[in-house]
């Protein structure tokens, strides 16, 4: 009988089944999984590991080293890590290319691979001119080492009595995200603490990723969150998915000749899919590659863009079934354009660095916040985020060439920098600016007051401190000057930051298509650069040639500078673009029949009132062609048209009509919403296939049965024909003379409605039908449509035949009203007789 | 001609289907089909109501049910027939052990109360019946049947010893009131087992009678009732528990109304093969109301002043009441092992009254939430076996405090052998969590298991690792999967 287990298990919680609790497991899987990996290229079975085995029991315990690699038990000196972690890795080969250690700064390898690495004591050493002790200052917090009087003493008890650190003193890990964003950007791994904006240094200001761009790596649901968020309890989706589903920072940017993620060669020959030669583990432990894998948002030669992109990891061909045009969306958008839809956090949208507080932090201009937060001094977001709205933000989509060298719509923030250059073109530092600006006791100079304190209350606000005339340049100038900035010259720089971080799932991600296919949409949607800019000063273009800045600045009345991306000549966007000209002559074309039509009406009903007042209506002709209802006479009918006829012609009545709706909400979505855009373009697309076959096989009947002569004008009379029948609509109609035209089962078109058919059914029907199927195939043979000048070309001929169409339909429509009745022609096509005037009978007996 | 008049209409009709059958054939299909377990809720009778049809006086709960069988005249045949009558289920086997069984609350122990067997007067104010207070209730007298613990809708009520209406209630009152079960009749005795509110299960107190969203998704988002999962038919419910039945039959399962795999995302829905709905969705229990999670039998018996009730009761002993249980994980196949009375103790360790069958290499076991209560209860130190107190009554522990003497009335109750040694052990039982789902947001997150200090001891569960970083489980292949070979 065991009385231990039950207490204890009730004591420690823990909270799976059978199982005694086991110490911290700090392990980290992946090593662990290196480390098998390696261990069987060595020939050493699995099993021999251990299996409880943590990162800290399998690093060896080891000696800490000065920079003479002596201990530092017997010399006291500061810790080397170059000579302690040398002793079995190469960091002369570390050093030389480690990115992280090229600044001048001395390799720091506990900052990264130490649990409990104490960064703010590291930063101190340093910031107190005690670079030497830096390294030994990131021990701190691990009870190695204590401070002591601007040095560090050494604890005993830590070292064993070989000298070596105790392993629970020290556990040595491949990089944390904690870790790689105690620097780079926001990360916040925890659950259940509810995520805050970090704190950071108002100035020198690390974190920048996050700041840049509002990105936040945390696997947290977005309302759980201590922000004050928009729509807070709508978003329940994490801030980024990659952390929820629990990858780490090295997962993507890993080790560059780490043999387990290593790429493909490109010397690779054809016929190998994978290559099995690669380093053994021992040798890649000796000499890790501390180029980490990246895009090509850094410029680092040739391990530019080594990380794997989204088409590494994910198929995209599986989950987009839904969208429409999926390849052609694929070449045209980066993934994070639809998967980082929105940003909930702050970002930089400006920074007045003209300007600065004492400690030389700049005013700044956030995006996607409301309220006093929007501006304010320095890049510490803590306090301020805190209790403030915050609204988020739409990226900007800009044309970005990525590491494949494709050009895709990727989102970006731009972020606008107000600053002094000197004459070599570089920024004047804040301190530098603030120096200018204030005396030593941190007041502001009195000649610079004087330019600035416009309400002359002897300082300066918040409002006031911000350079507007062209007396506070040219006085800040001068100040500026006078501490030795060589030719002070105001400036503006406007760089894009591309946003790869913050993504999520298909469920969050953009599927309403009128977000981009509609007249105002995010393709081109005007961004503010700067909520006020300064006089004069326009921004110039920076960051990476990468991402294209193509568009227009324009500095509003409203004091706000604004920028409007132009999107590429060869992004033709339904629903979005359109060609001006062609939709005025088109709407004019429309108008200008439905004006005439309107006209010639007006003109015969007045006719018509104006025979039946005269009593002279009853007999004859009197009647054709007015609107004043059933003829005189004994009316007889005749069977004017095949049952067939009329089925072809009313589905293609209907189809058109179907084509000319949909079409209009596929052109104007913002305007028309009948269908929904998608439901649109796919019904469009469906019922233009069945015009296509109906014309087709109303074609085949016509040639078969001969009916096509109906169509053909005969060479002799035509002329004369036609100029009957204009004469006749023009005047005969409203005198009540006969139509000119007899019409009958063999001959049912006057001249003017075969001229027109055939203008119709060999023009504008192929031009519809040719740039109909182009623009649907547009994903199939992109190669064809760029022959034909691409959508930009097809999309505006296609509109313009729609127009025409439309105005057709609407003469056509109103011509069947000048029959012997105005319904006459319509019920022929309904019910196939047609009924004739007795006179018109009587002269063709 | 008459039929070229009316050609139109045939012309009207193909035009309208060349147009709409395209659209509707290419058209690409509806997403397979979407979640939507309201299809499967049955309707709610309407209900009659009674007030005429039972006018009333009655004298005692008999005569109510009397009045019920003019009309419904099988009813009482159908209650017999239900657990909630004979507190027994259909003969089943029992790991080591020969033959079946009939188990039930009647005949087994836990390591609450122990024992029903020679408390019936303080146990069966839960029963479904009139006056079972010893073990000469007579199960066959269809008058005994009592129609208003699960119809009554007065909220009036309620029931005391032996199970007969408590003194002072409205019979006639409540007679007139009924209609279908309530979460108020239901959660009159399962929201209140073990003696208490939220006591036993750590899923059912009541909190649930009007629940928020985010105490029970089903009840206070959509406002369904028990019976709306536990479909009743012929008064026979579904639904059982481990706790006295080892067989999974009649189970309510969520896939009675939800998709098995009903998430978009493919990853979560590649979980559940493995992993019961009920693991992530029921986060933890006990969220309104603290549960017993640990009951000390032995320390009963001594004066404590001012000892706080939920933790020290004379008649009991110590208790320990969790609030926002996080619940223990294990594998579970939907049946489980049963201590049965005079099977011999666990030679080590404590003694599990249910164990969950399952077991990583089982291709029907899914990891599971379940309240562990673990107890400290009297046991036979000659013949190893648990004992049956009789604790309530004259002469009973809860009387005179005198454990030999408690065990000897039970004894010749139960029939259980007694040495006249007695000690206390170690026991564990085996609640599974299936109410107080969380709405979706608050299912777990991925990095609650997945990561260094996740909630789930994956070495514990039979796995080499995290199976993100190691792999999933690999089953064994089930016999009929390879006959099928």
């Amino acid at each position: 009988m065991t009385k231990i287990t039950f207490r204890d298990a009730l004591a420690s919680g823990h909270r799976a089944l059978g199982q005694p609790v086991s110490g911290a497991a700090a392990l980290r899987h992946r090593t662990l999984v290196q480390l098998a990996f390696g261990a069987l290229a060595l020939g050493v079975p699995l099993a021999l590991w251990p299996a409880a085995a943590t990162a800290g029991e399998l690093h060896p315990s080891f000696p800490l080293l000065d920079e003479s690699g002596v201990s530092v038990l017997e010399s006291a000196n500061a810790v080397s890590p170059a000579r302690t972690c040398g002793t079995c890795h190469d960091t002369n080969y570390i050093a030389s290319q480690d990115s992280h250690a090229t600044s001048g700064a001395a390799l720091d390898c506990f900052l990264c691979h130490l649990a409990g690495a104490d960064d703010d004591a590291r930063k101190d050493a340093i910031a107190s001119g005690n670079q030497r002790w830096a390294a030994t200052a990131t021990l701190s917090s691990t009870g190695i080492v204590r401070a002591e009087d601007g040095t560090y003493a050494y604890s005993p008890e830590a070292f064993d009595a070989q000298g070596n650190v105790r392993r629970s003193f020290l556990s040595v890990q491949d990089p944390t995200s904690d870790a790689c964003g105690s620097c780079h950007g926001t990360v916040e791994l925890d659950l259940e603490t509810p995520f805050l904006w970090p704190e950071v240094d108002p100035v020198t200001a690390p974190k920048w990723s996050s700041l840049q761009t509002g990105q936040v790596f945390s696997p947290q649901p977005m309302n759980e969150s201590g922000l004050n968020l928009r729509e807070k309890g709508r978003l329940t989706r994490t801030w980024d998915v990659h952390a929820e589903r629990r990858l780490d920072c090295v997962d993507c940017h890993y080790s560059t000749n780490n043999p387990i993620y290593r790429r493909v060669s490109s010397v690779r020959p054809d016929h190998l899919r994978f290559d099995a030669r690669r380093i053994e583990l021992g040798e890649y432990l000796r000499r890790p590659s501390h180029i980490l894998a990246h895009g090509v948002e850094v410029e680092a030669g040739d391990t530019e863009g080594t990380m794997r992109d989204c088409g590494t990891c994910h198929d995209s061909s599986v989950g987009h079934d839904w969208l429409p045009y999926a390849e052609r969306h694929f070449t045209h958008l980066s993934c994070a354009a639809c998967h980082v839809p929105d940003m909930h956090a702050p970002a930089l949208a400006a920074v007045d660095a003209t300007v600065a507080r004492a400690d030389g932090a700049p005013r700044i201009h956030l995006r996607g916040v409301e309220g006093p937060a929007a501006d304010q001094w320095g890049y510490d977001l803590s306090t301020s985020i805190a209790s403030t709205y915050v609204s988020g933000y739409q990226p900007t989509l800009l044309p970005r060439v990525e590491a494949d060298g494709t050009t895709r719509l990727a989102p970006h923030n731009l972020v606008t920098t107000y600053r002094w250059i000197d004459t070599n073109g570089a920024e004047v530092p804040g301190t530098t600016v603030a120096a200018a600006l204030y005396d030593g006791a941190g007041r502001p100079k009195p000649s610079i007051l004087a330019l600035f304190d416009a309400d002359g209350n002897g300082t300066w606000s918040d409002t006031e401190l911000r350079i507007s005339t062209d007396a506070q340049k040219s006085g800040v100038a001068n100040a500026l000057a006078a501490t030795g900035v060589a030719g002070p010259k105001l400036d503006a720089l406007t760089v894009p930051y591309s946003i790869t971080h913050g993504v999520t799932t298909g469920r969050w991600a953009l599927r309403d298509c009128k977000q981009c296919h509609e007249e105002n949409s995010r393709i081109d949607r005007a961004v503010v650069l700067a909520t006020s800019g300064l006089p004069g000063i326009d921004p110039t273009f920076g960051g990476d040639a990468r991402t294209s800045l193509a568009g227009t600045i324009r500095n509003d009345a409203d004091g706000q500078v604004r920028f409007s991306p132009e999107p590429r000549p060869e992004t033709y966007v339904l629903g979005k673009h359109a060609n001006v000209v062609v939709n005025r002559i088109g709407l004019l074309s429309v108008l200008g029949v439905i004006l005439g039509i309107g006209v010639h009406a007006l003109a015969r009903v007045i006719k018509t009132r104006m025979s039946s007042t005269n009593g002279t209506a009853a007999h004859g002709h009197e009647s054709h062609g007015g609107l004043a209802g059933s003829a005189g006479g004994a009316a007889k009918s005749v069977y004017m048209y095949s049952a067939y006829e009329r089925f072809w012609h009313w589905l293609q009545a209907a189809a058109i009509f179907f084509l000319l709706v949909t079409g209009l909400e596929i052109h104007f979505p913002g305007t028309f919403r009948i269908l929904g855009f998608e439901l649109a373009v796919r019904s469009h697309n469906i019922i233009a296939f069945v015009v296509v076959l109906n014309a087709a096989l109303a074609a085949f009947f016509h040639f078969a049965s001969g009916e096509i002569r109906q169509f053909l004008p005969e060479p002799q009379g035509f002329f004369r024909g036609a100029i009957l029948q204009i004469r006749y609509y023009l005047f005969g109609i409203f005198r009540g003379e006969p139509h000119p035209f007899e019409k009958n089962p063999n001959q049912k078109m006057n001249a003017l409605q075969q001229v027109t058919y055939l203008a119709i059914l060999n023009l504008l029907l192929p031009l519809q039908i040719g740039t109909g199927l182009l623009i649907w195939g547009a994903q199939r043979w992109s190669t064809v449509d760029s022959v034909f000048g691409g959508l930009g070309v097809l999309g505006p001929i296609h509109a313009l035949g729609a127009w025409l169409f439309a105005a057709f339909l609407v003469v056509h429509m109103y011509l069947t009203t000048t029959g012997p009745t105005p319904t006459a022609y319509v019920k022929a096509m309904v019910t196939g007789w047609e009924e004739e005037p007795a006179t018109h009978l009587a002269t063709e007996n | 001609m008459n039929a070229r008049k009316h050609s139109w209409i045939g012309i009207l009709f193909l035009v309208g289907a060349a147009i709409a059958l395209p659209l509707l054939f290419m058209t690409p299909g509806e997403k397979p089909k979407a979640d939507n377990p309201w299809e499967k809720i049955p309707p709610h009778r309407p209900q009659t109501n009674h007030a005429a049809l039972l006018p009333g006086p009655f004298e005692d709960g008999p005569a109510v049910t009397r009045a019920c069988l003019e009309c419904h005249e099988d009813a009482a045949f159908e209650v017999m027939a239900t657990a909630h009558w004979t507190w027994e289920g259909e003969p089943v086997r029992v790991d080591g052990h020969p033959g079946t069984y009939k188990l039930g609350k009647k005949n087994l122990i836990n390591n609450f109360c122990i024992s029903v067997q020679s408390n019936w007067p303080g146990c069966t104010s839960c029963h479904a019946g009139y006056g079972w207070k010893d073990e000469n209730f007579d199960f066959s007298n269809t008058e005994l049947v009592d129609c208003l613990v699960c119809h009554d809708h007065s909220g009036t009520y309620a029931k005391s010893k032996g199970g007969l209406p408590a003194e002072g209630v409205d019979l006639a009152a409540a007679a007139q009131s009924v209609g279908g079960p309530t979460r108020e009749t239901c959660g009159g005795c399962h929201f209140k087992g073990g003696g208490g509110d939220a006591v036993k299960h750590g899923d059912l107190d009541t909190s649930l009678m009007n629940p928020p969203e985010r105490v029970d998704v089903h009840m206070g988002k959509v406002g369904l009732v028990c019976v709306d999962c536990h479909w009743t038919e012929k008064h026979e419910m579904k639904g059982r528990s481990i706790s006295v039945s080892v067989d999974d039959r009649n189970q309510v399962s969520c896939s009675d109304c939800h998709l098995p795999k009903p998430h978009e995302d493919e990853r979560i829905n590649l979980h559940a093969d493995a992993v019961a709905c009920q693991t992530c969705h029921i986060p933890e229990v006990a969220l309104r109301e603290r549960t017993k999670v640990h009951w000390d039998w032995s320390k009963a018996g001594e004066d404590r002043e001012n000892a706080d009730p939920h933790e020290y009761l004379k008649i009991k002993g110590e208790f320990i009441m969790q609030a926002n249980l996080e619940p223990e994980y294990t594998w579970f196949d939907g049946t489980a092992s049963r201590y049965l009375m005079g099977d011999k103790i666990a030679e080590s360790g404590p003694t599990v009254l249910n164990q969950p069958h399952g077991d990583i290499g089982d291709p029907s076991s899914k990891i599971w939430p379940f309240k562990v209560h673990r107890g400290k209860q009297v046991y036979d130190e000659v013949y190893k076996t648990l004992l049956v107190p009789q604790t309530v009554g004259e002469g009973g522990y809860w009387d005179k405090f005198d454990w030999d003497q408690a065990l000897r009335m039970g004894s010749s109750k139960t029939g259980l052998a007694y040495s006249g040694d007695y000690g206390f052990i170690e026991t564990e039982m085996f609640w599974p969590l299936t109410h107080m789902v969380a709405p979706k947001e608050s299912a777990l997150q991925c990095t609650q298991c997945h990561s260094e200090d996740g909630i789930l001891d994956w070495k514990a569960l039979g796995y080499e690792g995290d199976p993100i970083d190691w792999g999933g489980r690999k089953v064994r292949q089930s016999a009929a999967a390879v006959e099928g070979r």
